[in-house]
C-alpha cells in the first residue's frame, strides 16, 4: 500500500525576480501614464472619453503586484499605487500567469496580442477597453524606442518627433521618479 | 498556416441537427439529469407558433415544464434577466431552454449566471473569463441562422439604467446543447434570411482574419463559409427549401463556434456603431460592410482572404483564379453575393439604401473605433480608417 507520508505537499515555487520586475514595471507604467496624462494630447483625448472617476486596475493573479489608475475631475489620470482595493476599482484586468505579466511588462508582447493569447481576464465594465488599450499603447511608445514599440502596437501613433523626445525626457526625469 | 504561438479553443456544445431534431429535447434533458425546464422565448416566436413545436416535443415525455415565458424584449435587459431568475427559483426549475434569436439566448445566459452563482443582479458578474463554473444545463433552439449565440461563450445584456451594453464572456456560458431544427427557421422571410446569413458569413470570415485566429476556428469557419456559399442564395429565393435551411442553421452554429474562439473585427465594429447611431439591423450592417472590411484588412491578411475563395465560391472559380488574384476575387465574390441577395430579397447594399444619412457617418466612425471588436482586428482601426470605411459603404 502506498503511504501518504512519503508523498509530502508541494507548495507552489516562488519566482521572486520576475515578481520584482513586474512590480517595478507596473510602477513605471503607472507613473508614466500619470505624467503623460497631463501633457500628451493623444492620451488626454483618450481619457476625455472615459467616465468620470473611472478607476482601472491591473493585477497579477492570485496575490501578485498591481497598479491602479484613476481619472481625475480635471481630465488627468492619477497613479493610485500598488495596493488599491480591487473591490473599489471599476475595471480590474487580471494577468492569469506570472509569465504572461512578465512578457507584457518587459515589452515582449503587446496588450492586444496578450489578450488574444488569453493572458488576461477582466472584471467590470469593459466598454472602455479599446480606449484604455490604445492609451496604454501610446504610453509604451514613450517608454520604449520605436524599434521595440512597433512590435507592441498594430500601428505606431503619429507623434511629432520633438514632442515625443521632449515628453519622453520629461517622463523619465520627472514623471516616473516624482509623478510630475 | 502558421500555428499561433498560443491558442485556446472551447466548444462543449452537443449539436443536434435534423428536420425534426427538437423531438429529442426531452431525452437531452434526461441525459443531463434535469427534469423541470424554464423555457424562454420572445413574442415573435410565440406568434409564429414555433413554441408549439417545442411543447409538442415534450408530449408523453414525463417532463413537466416549470414555466414558459414568452415576453423577452428585442434587446436583452438586466431587469428581465433578474426577474426571470426569480421566476426560475420560484418555480423550482433546474435547467433552461432558450427558443429564439440572439436576445433570447443572451437573456437565458444571463439567467443561468444568477441561478447558478447566486445573487439577484446579473451586473455583478460582468467581465471576461472571470465567471466560475459550471452553470446549470442550458439548451438552445435557435430560430434564426445568424447570431450563432447557441455556440458562443458570450452574452451582451443592456443595463436600462445606464444604457450601457454589458459584456459577459466565459466558456461556462456555452450552452450544453444546440438543437438545429428545420421547422424553427422555415418561416423566416427572404430579407431576414439573407441578412442573418450574411451575419453568419461575417462571423466566419472575420474569425479567419482576427489576431486570435487558430487552426480549429479556421476549420469551423471554412465549413460555415462553404455552407453559406452553397445555400444562402437558394434559401433566400426559396424559403421553404428544407435542406438549405438546415445547412444555414449549421453554418450559423459553426461560425458562432469559430468567432467565439477567435473573435471578430472591424466589420463588427462598424456594424455595431451603425446600429447604435442609425438603428440599422445588425445583419444588414454586416452585409453592407463585409467586403469593405475585407479590403481594409487586405494588406495584412492577403493570404488568409485568398483562402476564403475556395469555400465561398467553389472549386471551379478557385482553380480558374490565379493565386495572386484570389484575395481580390474573394472580395469580388462577396460583392456579387450582396448584389444577388439585393435582387432576390431587396437586402440593402449600401448605408444609403439602409436609410443612413451622410451626416451620421462621422458619428458612426467615432463609435466604431471604440468598439471592442476593433481590438482583435489585424489592422489598427483609426478614426480616418473608420470614416473611410463608412464613406465607402455609404454608396
Amino acid at each position: 500500500m502506498i503511504s501518504a507520508k512519503i508523498y509530502p505537499d508541494l507548495p507552489p515555487r516562488q519566482k521572486p525576480l520576475q515578481k520584482a520586475v513586474i512590480a517595478a514595471a507596473m510602477f513605471v507604467v503607472g507613473r508614466a501614464f500619470q505624467s503623460l496624462s497631463h501633457s500628451e494630447p493623444l492620451i488626454r483625448h483618450e481619457v476625455s472619453g472615459w467616465p468620470k472617476g473611472l478607476t482601472l486596475m491591473m493585477k497579477l493573479q492570485p496575490n501578485g503586484s498591481s497598479v491602479a489608475l484613476q481619472k481625475q475631475p480635471d481630465g488627468t489620470v492619477k497613479y493610485m499605487g500598488a495596493h488599491f482595493d480591487e473591490n473599489k476599482a471599476d475595471v480590474v484586468i487580471y494577468f492569469k500567469t506570472i509569465e504572461a505579466a512578465f512578457k507584457m511588462f518587459t515589452a515582449q508582447t503587446g496588450i492586444d496580442v496578450a489578450y488574444a493569447q488569453h493572458c488576461m481576464c477582466a472584471r467590470g465594465d469593459l466598454s472602455n477597453t479599446v480606449s484604455v488599450v490604445r492609451a496604454l499603447g501610446i504610453t509604451e511608445c514613450y517608454l520604449f524606442p520605436s524599434i521595440i514599440s512597433k512590435h507592441l502596437v498594430k500601428r505606431l501613433p503619429a507623434i511629432p518627433f520633438w514632442r515625443k523626445q521632449g515628453l519622453r525626457l520629461k517622463t523619465y526625469l520627472l514623471g516616473i521618479p516624482f509623478g510630475i | 498556416m502558421m500555428l499561433p504561438p498560443y491558442y485556446e479553443f472551447a466548444f462543449p456544445v452537443k449539436i443536434i441537427s435534423g428536420h425534426t431534431a427538437l423531438n429529442n429535447l426531452p431525452v437531452e434533458l434526461r441525459l443531463a439529469n434535469v427534469e423541470r425546464p424554464l423555457i424562454i422565448t420572445d413574442p415573435g416566436v410565440a406568434r409564429a407558433g414555433l413554441i408549439t413545436v417545442v411543447l409538442d416535443a415534450f408530449a408523453e415525455s414525463g417532463i413537466t415544464i416549470g414555466a414558459l415565458y414568452d415576453q423577452v424584449p428585442p434587446e436583452s435587459s438586466t431587469l428581465v434577466v433578474n426577474e426571470l431568475a426569480g421566476l426560475y427559483r420560484e418555480k423550482a426549475c433546474d435547467c433552461l431552454v432558450a427558443v429564439g434569436g440572439g436576445s433570447v439566448i443572451d437573456t437565458a445566459k444571463g439567467i443561468n449566471i444568477l441561478v447558478s452563482q447566486g445573487g439577484d443582479d446579473v451586473r455583478h458578474y460582468r467581465g471576461a473569463e472571470v465567471l466560475p463554473g459550471p452553470l446549470r444545463p442550458m439548451f438552445v433552439a435557435p430560430t434564426t441562422s445568424g447570431t450563432g449565440s447557441e455556440a458562443t461563450n458570450s452574452a451582451v445584456i443592456a443595463d436600462p439604467e445606464t444604457g450601457v451594453k454589458m459584456l459577459f464572456v466565459s466558456e461556462n456560458l456555452i450552452p450544453r446543447a444546440a438543437i438545429l431544427d428545420t421547422r424553427m427557421t422555415l418561416t423566416l422571410p427572404p430579407k431576414l434570411t439573407a441578412a442573418t446569413g450574411m451575419d453568419a458569413l461575417t462571423h466566419a470570415m472575420e474569425a479567419c482574419l482576427s489576431i486570435q485566429k487558430n487552426p480549429v476556428s479556421d476549420a469551423f469557419a471554412q465549413q460555415a463559409i462553404r455552407l453559406i456559399g452553397a445555400n444562402l442564395r437558394v434559401v433566400t429565393a426559396n424559403p421553404q427549401e428544407k435542406n438549405g435551411r438546415l445547412a444555414l442553421a449549421n453554418a450559423s452554429l459553426l461560425a458562432g463556434a469559430a468567432f467565439s474562439n477567435s473573435m471578430v473585427g472591424c466589420v463588427h465594429s462598424m456594424g455595431h456603431a451603425t446600429g447604435a447611431v442609425a438603428h440599422v439591423p445588425h445583419g444588414i450592417a454586416m452585409n453592407i460592410f463585409l467586403p469593405f472590411g475585407l479590403a481594409f484588412n487586405l494588406p495584412k491578411r492577403e493570404a488568409e482572404i485568398a483562402e476564403l475563395l475556395l469555400p465561398l465560391a467553389g472549386a471551379e472559380i478557385y482553380a480558374a483564379t490565379p493565386a495572386a488574384q484570389r484575395a481580390q476575387k474573394t472580395i469580388d465574390e462577396v460583392h456579387r453575393l450582396k448584389q444577388d441577395l439585393y435582387e432576390i430579397s431587396g437586402l440593402p447594399r449600401t448605408l444609403k439604401e439602409a436609410g443612413v444619412s451622410a451626416d451620421q457617418l462621422e458619428h458612426i466612425a467615432k463609435l466604431a473605433i471604440n468598439d471592442g471588436s476593433a481590438m482583435m482586428n489585424p489592422t489598427e482601426l483609426g478614426l480616418e480608417d473608420a470614416l473611410k470605411l463608412a464613406r465607402e459603404a455609404f454608396g
